[in-house]
């Protein structure tokens, strides 16, 4: 495959420029369809193997995989978009900037995971006396149109976690939405699997006797109208 | 305490899930994807990776012109010393030189060195006397044929100081004999 970085400029080095800039396009479309096979951890592991290659533009690829993730995680920690999405950010930085420690991980899925958490807890602590609302106006949401009728249900659960103690919805998330075991959770938060397994318990029984009192409140509006 | 396994692991069984918890449960899982990224952290992520990975760019070419720039000092400065030390000695020279040139200018404008010529007129009068003294001893009758031999001969020099009267009127005869006649 001819270089198209050649330094000499013969009559034929644009060609080879694009066809260079195509073969390497060809082999990314290649690449992704054959990543997008794997799964969800693998195609993490995928990305994570290729960062911090010259010319190969991972951090976009990793950002489309994991964004929204690693967002809700932060959102579940810091209770605010913004401060969720700066650490979302300071995270996948860091990520670009040295590669290497997510790349020799075992599993690179939880370790990135562990690193937003940890960015999250340092925004949270900055800012803990600005964490009294729990309004969801901030967060960004998503409203498909088929789940209109599940918007307030949604919203009250989003709601009832914020009000979570960080330890237990950070349990919540990775056990319910990242479905990771107790021993892989403890992994993560650096906590036994007994403890991990008792605040996802907590955390759990909080979240329903407060969408309990939110249905509750919202059949008590139904019946008012 | 009783234990139970829920997705492979082991819990304590108190109460674990119940109706209601799995119903909550499956309440928080339909909500997962309600939560959205902004539109804007995509570019803002990858501009800010964009700027320092230009950065990183650039701090390393700093370098690496910092260590060529330092390879070639070191390389090169010790022959520039030499150079220099070099020019040096040729300048010194230069400036012999010049300081000669001055003097020999300074000595041509005093007329210093026209006292070589000065010794070669004082020698030709001299000559010029001793013929003229010669010239009025012998008469001024001779004294054009004499001055005429001289010319024709060159040797009239040493002939002039050891000359006898008849020696003289030999050798007159013998460069102008058609004055005799």
């Amino acid at each position: 495959m001819p270089s198209s970085r050649g330094s000499t400029k013969s009559p034929h080095s644009e060609n080879f420029h694009f066809l260079g800039t195509f073969l390497h396009k060809r082999a990314a479309v290649v690449h992704h369809a054959g990543v997008q096979k794997l799964s969800f951890e693998q195609q993490v592991q995928a990305l994570a193997v290729q960062l911090g290659r010259p010319g190969v533009d991972v951090l976009a690829g990793l950002f489309d995989l994991t964004s929204q993730r690693l967002v809700r995680m932060a959102v579940a920690i810091t209770r605010s978009q913004y401060d969720a999405e700066d650490a979302v950010q300071t995270t996948l930085e860091r990520v670009a900037r040295q590669p290497a420690p997510l790349r020799k991980a075992d599993r690179p899925w939880p370790y990135l995971l562990r690193m937003v958490r940890n960015d999250a807890l340092q925004i949270r602590r900055r800012k803990k006396r600005w964490l009294g609302s729990h309004s969801i106006t901030d967060l960004v949401t998503r409203r498909r149109v088929d789940e209109l009728e599940q918007e307030d249900t949604h919203r009250a659960v989003w709601q009832a976690i914020r009000t979570l103690p960080a330890e237990q919805a950070e349990v919540i998330v990775l056990k319910i939405w990242e479905e990771m075991t107790f021993g892989e959770i403890a992994d993560v938060l650096d906590a036994s699997p007994n403890t991990v397994a008792s605040r996802y318990q907590y955390g759990l029984g909080k979240l329903a006797g407060k969408l309990q009192k939110t249905a509750e409140e919202a059949l008590e509006e139904g019946g008012r109208r | 305490m009783k234990r139970h396994s829920h997705q492979g692991d082991d819990l304590p069984e108190d109460d674990f899930l119940p109706g209601d918890l799995a119903k909550i449960e499956s309440l928080v899982r339909a909500a997962g994807d309600y939560v959205q990224p902004s539109d804007d952290l995509r570019p803002r992520l990858l501009e800010s990776a964009r700027g320092e990975r230009q950065l990183r760019r650039r701090r390393w070419v700093a370098t690496r012109v910092c260590a060529a720039a330092a390879a070639i000092g070191l390389l090169v400065g010790p022959q520039i010393v030499s150079h220099r030390s070099a020019m040096a000695e040729a300048s010194q020279r230069e400036r012999i030189a010049r300081a000669v040139v001055a003097q020999q200018q300074n000595a041509h404008r005093s007329g210093v060195d026209s006292v070589y010529w000065e010794l070669v007129n004082a020698f030709w009068q001299v000559r010029q006397e001793q013929s003229e003294s010669l010239r009025a001893l012998t008469g001024p009758s001779n004294a054009g044929q004499r001055s005429t031999a001289q010319s024709s001969t060159g040797q009239g020099d040493a002939g002039e100081q050891n000359a006898s009267p008849d020696s003289e009127q030999v050798s007159t005869q013998n460069a102008t004999p058609g004055a005799l006649e």
